[in-house]
């Protein structure tokens, strides 16, 4: 028995937990962030909090930790976006030099709201439905559907090399 | 689409390496002991807001039978005779009385309100005059007077009253009591040849309690055991009658009146607890006159109390308490047994802070809090 309660089990549960999933979720961090410090941060950030509510999620922490990351992420952007770029650069298609269409999709990604990257990530990466990727944010599917059209359309006007890939009437 | 996009983005999501940190397990965990501190703390603030509160809202008023005004009212700490200037109340409905005297200085019979303490001179018909008299009901709620014969009553509550005209029986009324219960006026006076004589006037409904056969000697107790008796001189015992008109006496405590003292009594707190008036000569170690409670003298020695409720009584006539409103007693030496309704008017000053002071150093503690907590939700999230 450990302080507060806590038992040995419960920290080696916590730590095959980190081991096993920890890599994926520092990708799905990535995604959400953009970054590659950002996304180590997001998930130390997470996964404190589920060491903290352990006894809480230990039946299902990735579910925890992913919907911690989601909601982390965007309220660090509301802090963090005084200092961001000006909106309309945005809107700029990005320079046709883009070496691979892997770095173009990582700056398109960039210059996503974070709200759209996090649709785009639950819903093409993470494999989401609209109805779960709406449950995991908390707003509803008809929200999801239209960030999600939205972020593919800015996809391919900042980047419409990447036309193949977001589909061209998506 | 969404395949080739699912690809590209894990592609570009494996370009995230994970190295774990050793330490989150322990960062989490005392992040978890800090928000159940402050869970604590936040508790006991609340706790110790609300008990504050509560100790405010309850608080003990400076004086009062037991703590406070007790619903059907309380007799005042202090009695004085009216100001001149004092209107007269021509409306009888004034409520619940706790003190009833006739006022020397206006001649005019004044009651005391049980609930709040104010004086009211009452206008009252064919008033008492020249040696009239005047009874307050132990409950408060019945006055009683005469002038010369005639017997009037009158209910506090309501207003309504009742009158007794002068007859060959009562051509003059020396003496007026109520009944323990409020219900019936016990009189005694002179018929119309001067011979003593005296009766019971239900002046409240039918009774259900028979008086004792010494009743009319006296105030009758609750239970008609024992009669409280007047004593016109100074002497060292209360006078009490049994049932049958025994004699008996209780003696008053010697070290009060070394001198004795004279004892009217004014009615019963209890079966075996008299409020009485008493007067106490000059040298008394509780001069002039006073209201006091005292054990009957069928209760063992054991067993007595005797407290003073309230000294300096003014040179009033007539005086008369509603015996109801003595609480009753707790045991303690220090119980209030009657309330300083003058010191309602004061604001209240809880922990002796004046109270506009006390609030805005409550609503600072409070923001001080809530500004607590904030920092350290903030520093724990």
């Amino acid at each position: 028995m450990l302080k507060g309660g806590e038992t040995v089990t419960d920290r080696s549960a916590f730590d095959a937990f980190v081991h096993a999933r920890g890599p994926a979720l520092a990708r799905t961090a990535y995604l959400l962030t953009g970054d590659h410090h950002l996304a180590e941060d997001l998930v130390q950030a997470a996964l404190v909090q589920a060491a903290r509510h352990w006894e809480r999620i230990e039946t299902s922490p990735e579910a925890y930790v992913r919907r911690t990351m989601y909601h982390q992420n965007i309220s660090w952007w509301r802090r963090r976006k005084l200092a961001e770029s000006p909106l309309e650069s945005y809107d700029a298609p990005v320079p046709e030099a883009d070496p691979t269409v892997r770095l173009t999709l990582e700056q398109a990604l960039r210059r996503l709201t974070t709200r759209q990257r996090t649709v785009l990530v639950l819903r093409y990466f993470e494999d989401l439905t609209e109805v779960q990727t709406a449950a995991a944010l908390g707003i509803s599917s008809g929200a999801v559907k239209s960030m999600s059209r939205q972020a593919l359309q800015r996809l391919r006007v900042l980047a419409p090399e990447l036309a193949d890939l977001v589909g061209a009437d998506a | 689409m969404s395949t080739d996009l699912h690809e590209e983005l894990d592609a570009l999501a494996r370009t995230q390496t994970f190295s774990p940190d050793p330490s989150t397990w322990d960062r989490g965990r005392r992040a978890r002991r800090r928000t159940r501190v402050a869970a604590g703390l936040a508790a006991v603030a609340v706790v110790a807001v609300a008990a504050g509160a509560g100790a405010l809202a309850v608080r003990p008023a400076p004086v009062g039978p037991a703590g406070d005004v007790v619903p059907d009212g309380a007799i005042p700490s202090r009695v004085a005779d009216v100001p001149d200037d004092l209107g007269l109340t021509t409306d009888r409905a004034v409520g619940r009385a706790s003190v009833a005297f006739v006022s020397p200085t206006s001649g005019r019979p004044v009651v005391i309100g049980a609930q709040d303490g104010q004086y009211h001179q009452l206008a009252l018909p064919d008033a008492p005059e020249d040696g009239g008299l005047l009874a307050l009901s132990p409950d408060g709620v019945q006055l009683a007077w005469s002038n010369n014969g005639r017997i009037h009553t009158a209910n506090l509550e309501d207003g309504t009253g009742g009158y007794y005209g002068s007859d060959a029986e009562h051509a003059s009324v020396t003496a007026l009591y109520w009944d323990p219960d409020s219900r019936q006026l016990l009189w005694n006076g002179t018929d119309e040849e001067g011979r003593t004589t005296g009766g019971v006037l239900p002046a409240d409904g039918p009774v259900d309690t028979p008086l004792p056969p010494a009743a009319l000697k006296g105030i009758p107790s609750p239970g008609g055991q024992m009669v409280a008796v007047t004593s016109d001189d100074m002497g060292p015992a209360a006078q009490f009658l049994q049932r049958r008109g025994t004699a008996v006496e209780r003696r008053l405590p010697a070290d009060l009146y070394p001198d004795g003292a004279a004892v009217t009594p004014l009615g019963w707190a209890d079966d075996h607890l008299l409020v009485a008036e008493v007067d106490a000569p000059a040298g008394s170690y509780v001069e002039g006159r006073h209201l006091v409670l005292m054990t009957s003298p069928d209760r063992r020695k054991s067993e007595w109390t005797y407290r003073i409720v309230m000294r300096d009584l003014p040179e009033v006539d007539s005086l008369s308490v509603a015996a109801d409103l003595v609480p009753d007693l707790d045991g303690t030496s220090s119980q209030e047994l009657t309330h300083d309704f003058e010191a309602d008017d004061s604001p209240p000053a809880p922990l002796g802070i004046e109270l506009s002071l006390f609030i805005g150093l409550g609503v600072a503690a409070a923001i001080a809090v809530l500004l607590g907590l904030r920092w350290l939700w903030r520093r724990l999230l």
